[in-house]
């Protein structure tokens, strides 16, 4: 057994639709590529299916994509690739077979660590996600998490970044680029610590995520910063949030058949444009409050099974994947949360979804707290063993130790016990501890354990620190982008 | 005798304790004494503080069970070679002994013997008396030299009830005050303790030695 965060690969195995089920959504979404159609706000992207013979019309900004480009599309993209750490022990290999998890979401609010009151997020919180991160051995990808709202908002992802650049030496997935100014500087600031571009793209130590906009809509901004990305070989997570019953069908077929459509159709475009360029097939998808029209938030069982469509659709294809997995509507932590963060990221572990994000958010992946965030990586780490099975051989079924035990004797003392009595899960929460020893040593709750160790963590960790030189540079660098003016969206103007 | 190479040999045996060296321990004592090391020294400069270092851990849930036990037998094993060679009379630091066993009617002793493991790596010598204990047995168990403790366990409520016996029969041949009474398993509670007139009560084995410590202290 290897370490639980990277070396997990996946031995229980499920599957939420059927040989026939499965291509009859694939048929429908090249259908729907081919016939129906996508709006695309990017000029470059509207170019490039041009030059492959894709019926585009620019004044509406409608691109039918036929089949054999989609299919050229997916030929082109890599089935394995990394995403790789400032150090190479920090590698995530996406190869299908391995699973990992990943801090998410652009939140708004934070829950303080030591005053515990909800308040408006800032720079500090994402450097304590990124060591927690760079600590924790279940997360293996630091995503910023919330939004610094003291800094402006067109330079909030390169603020994130340079926190991430700093303080982890894990792979750092950008939030959402929507200016491809914004995603050529990303490029140079991840470039100046890699030592060049070419480096970069051998060592892609960021990825980025892009987000359709549902129904079958690729915002232009958006479409452009992912084209710069890969022109860089930043491997771009194509990310789709269907809302079943309102941006999709009601019925969850159609809703992963859009949302299967929109991912096909970015690969494409990306992949004409720049041939195996790396990227991750990303279904967010969730249910809509049908009573109260409401986000539906992402811990509900259908969320479970649209993602895990897209994760079994992403298979079909072999392109690795980051689903949504850790999501949920509650307010607090407690028995809710935990069920949620429990149900989708198994499900997604279990279907095979590479990247499954979602650690320490609550009320919809906009508020972060901390404590949960320990819990995540408590259900992450119980998930991870869960999913790598058992071994079954000479050594493990130990017969010939069983025989020389026998009826009424004990295994603890035996060499072999010694030998394997870590290839268990190994809890950092979870008082196992009788009544008596619990309350006598303080009757902590397990949030109050999680703050705790959250601070402790915070308190020792030293995450390896980038060259100062390079850190000054990469300020700089923010600096003067900062005092450009707030750009004009791209989407419409063109 | 030359000073740093018995240095290094005490060092050895406290890591061949640490790492749970079975297979070289015994060679390693041999050793000890060929280089003219004292066997007392052996065992309470190397050994004992292998054991100690290992004890320290598990109470701080660092070390693994299976290797507290196994770094207890690596004591032993090592200990059995070292144990002709003491002079008789010689005064090896012992807290005293720890009598326990599992009362009658009972044979669940994973916990019990797993205290045993942890008193002994705490300093105590430890008398089991096995699973399915009369109170006559613990009685007679007791009469030996320098008992300090009687340790009873039960996982059963029916067995449970057994436990006031045991003490009466202790009062009943006048040793009961001279002696610190702990029970133990899963279904004994702090107040239970109180209830049937023992001393203590520990929740696992860790709780078990810190309180046999702490009592044997105290008197």
């Amino acid at each position: 057994m290897g370490r639980i965060g990277f070396d997990t690969e996946r031995k229980v195995k499920l599957k939420v639709m059927n040989q026939e089920e499965e291509d009859a959504i694939h048929w429908a979404s090249l259908n729907i590529l081919s016939n129906i159609g996508m709006k695309i706000y990017s000029k470059n992207a509207m170019q490039t299916l041009k030059d492959h013979g894709a019926d585009v019309d620019f004044s509406t900004k409608m691109a039918k994509i036929p089949t054999h480009l989609v299919e050229e599309g997916l030929k082109r993209a890599p089935k394995a690739f990394r995403l790789c750490g400032r150090t190479k022990e920090n590698d995530v290999l996406l190869d299908g077979r391995h699973v990992y998890f990943s801090t998410d979401a652009t939140g708004l609010a934070t829950y303080d660590l030591e005053t515990g009151e909800k308040r408006g997020s800032t720079k500090e919180d994402v450097r304590k996600v990124a060591i927690l991160t760079d600590y924790l051995p279940g997360v293996a990808v630091f995503n910023p998490s919330v939004t610094p709202l003291e800094v402006p908002p067109h330079v909030h992802t390169l603020h994130e970044l340079e926190v991430g650049l700093n303080y982890t030496a894990k792979h750092t997935m950008v939030e959402a680029v929507f200016i491809a100014d914004e995603a050529k500087l990303e490029v140079k600031m991840a470039s100046l610590v890699t030592g060049g571009e070419k480096e970069l793209r051998r060592r892609p130590i960021i990825s980025s995520i892009m987000c359709c906009i549902f129904p079958l809509t690729l915002d232009g901004g958006a479409m452009d910063a992912s084209m710069e990305f890969s022109k860089a070989g930043v491997p771009v997570h194509l990310m789709s949030m269907p809302q079943a019953g309102t941006t999709g069908p009601a019925t969850l077929a159609g809703c992963v058949a859009i949302n299967n459509a929109e991912i096909l159709g970015a690969n494409t475009v990306l992949q004409l444009a720049y041939p195996g360029a790396p990227v991750l097939y990303s279904t967010v998808g969730s249910p809509m409050d049908l009573r109260t029209g409401g986000y539906g938030g992402g811990g509900r069982p259908e969320t479970a099974l649209m993602n895990a469509a897209g994760v079994q659709l992403s298979k079909k294809y072999g392109i690795p994947s980051s689903p949504g997995s850790m999501g949920s509507m509650s307010k607090m932590i407690g028995p809710w949360i935990g069920h949620e963060h429990t149900l989708v990221p198994l499900t997604m572990a279990m279907v095979g979804g590479d990247v499954l994000n979602g650690i320490g958010m609550l009320e919809g992946s906009k508020v972060l707290s901390f404590e949960q965030m320990m819990i995540d990586h408590e259900i992450a780490t119980a998930i991870l063993r869960l999913i790598s099975g058992f071994s079954v051989n000479d050594e493990t079924l130990a017969l010939s130790m069983i025989g020389r035990i026998g009826p009424r004797g004990s295994f603890l003392q035996e060499p072999h016990t010694y030998k394997h009595m870590k290839d268990f899960w190994d809890p950092t929460l979870t008082d196992l501890r009788p009544y008596d020893v619990w309350k006598a040593s303080g009757a902590e709750t397990t949030e109050q354990v999680a703050r705790r160790k959250a601070k402790e963590i915070l308190a020792k960790h030293k995450p390896i620190s980038l060259d100062p030189s390079i850190s000054r540079q990469i300020s700089a660098m923010i600096a003067e982008a900062e005092k450009k003016p707030f750009p004009k969206g791209t989407s419409e103007n063109w | 005798m030359d000073g740093p190479s018995v240095g290094l040999q005490l060092q050895r045996l406290k890591e061949a304790v640490i790492g749970c060296d079975l297979d070289n321990v015994e060679k390693i004592a041999r050793e000890a004494l060929d280089i003219g090391v004292k066997p007392v020294d052996a065992i309470q400069e190397g050994l004992a503080k292998g054991i100690k270092e290992v004890g320290e851990r598990y109470g701080k849930g660092e070390a693994y069970l299976p290797e507290l036990v196994m770094a207890a037998n690596v004591m032993k094993k090592a200990v059995a070679v070292l144990e002709p060679h003491i002079p008789k009379g010689t005064d090896l630091g012992s807290l005293g002994k720890v009598v326990i066993g599992t009362v009658e009617g009972d044979i669940h002793d994973i916990g019990k013997s797993l205290v045993g493991t942890i008193l002994g790596t705490s300093g105590f010598e430890i008398l089991d008396l096995g699973v399915d204990v009369p109170a006559e047995k613990f009685v007679s168990g007791v009469a030996g030299q320098n008992v300090r403790i009687v340790g009873m366990s039960a996982l059963m409520t029916t067995t449970m009830i057994r436990m006031p016996e045991v003490i009466s029969a202790l009062a009943g041949k006048g040793v009961r005050k001279k002696l610190v009474v702990m029970v133990g398993g899963a279904p004994t509670t702090k107040e239970w303790a109180r209830e049937i007139g023992a001393d203590a009560q520990a929740g696992d084995a860790v709780e078990a030695s810190q309180l046999a410590l702490s009592m044997v202290k105290g008197r």
